[in-house]
């Protein structure tokens, strides 16, 4: 379900990111495809994925608590 | 009653439609400029003049805004309280909506808007967003664990832009 919001909740290095002038993580460990794939939205769409990904995470906690 | 699902958008439009002066910050500011960060509320600046907060108060009854640490109680801001430098934690019909008169170091919406870039969230729907280099600059003088562990994604962030922006400039 995770996935459904467009965010990526695997930490490790991903495949495919071959070019090693563009690496797929920084120094500091964040996912720089990520970024990537933020940036090529346009805002409207970056807000839509971030309340997107919120809600999931919010389905998911409410449905832990049963509530 | 559950709390409503997070509708940023419709804050902001809200918000514009009303014609309140703001400015957006925090996680959503964040996301605004492309960072690819997860976050629960909406944190804005509000200009605290008179007049504006005229705005802001109708706004706030068009989205049912209360403050969310009693929420049994209802309680609703007041002008007097909008108009002040202070921090207002609200629950609204469409999520929750943080307000400050004043961020870290005392900064206002008059002192923050020269910061501040104008973001298009649909045809003739603009509206301000802190920009990234200052975003990062409040983060780094909060200096919260909360805020500290954002600080990556946003450095790294911003580099992506200036990365895409000298290909374009390469480009042309």
């Amino acid at each position: 379900m995770i996935n459904d919001c467009g965010f990526d909740n695997e930490s490790g290095p991903k495949p495919g990111g071959g070019n090693p002038q563009s690496p797929v993580q920084s120094p500091d460990g964040v996912d720089v495809t990520l970024i990537r794939w933020m940036l090529a939205m346009s805002p409207r769409e970056r807000l839509l994925a971030t309340q997107a990904a919120a809600r999931v995470i919010l389905r998911l906690r409410n449905a832990r608590s049963g509530s | 009653m559950p709390d409503p699902a997070p509708d940023f958008l419709t804050i902001l439009e809200d918000l514009a439609a009303h014609s309140v002066h703001f400015i957006v910050i925090g996680g959503i500011g964040a996301a605004l400029h492309g960072a690819p960060v997860t976050t629960f509320d909406l944190d804005l600046v509000h200009s605290r003049e008179a007049e504006n907060v005229k705005r802001l108060l109708a706004a706030l009854r068009a989205l049912e805004a209360f403050y969310r640490e009693q929420p049994a109680r209802r309680l609703t801001p007041s002008a007097a309280d909008l108009a002040g430098p202070g921090h207002h934690l609200l629950m609204t019909r469409a999520g929750p909506l943080d307000l400050f008169g004043a961020v870290v170091g005392g900064r206002s919406y008059e002192e923050l808007i020269g910061h501040a870039v104008s973001i298009q969230l649909a045809p003739a729907k603009s509206i301000r967003v802190l920009d990234l280099p200052t975003l990062i600059l409040l983060k780094e003088e909060l200096g919260r664990e909360k805020d500290l562990a954002m600080l990556p994604v946003l450095r790294r962030t911003l580099q992506e832009q200036e990365r895409a922006k000298a290909g374009e400039g390469q480009a042309e």
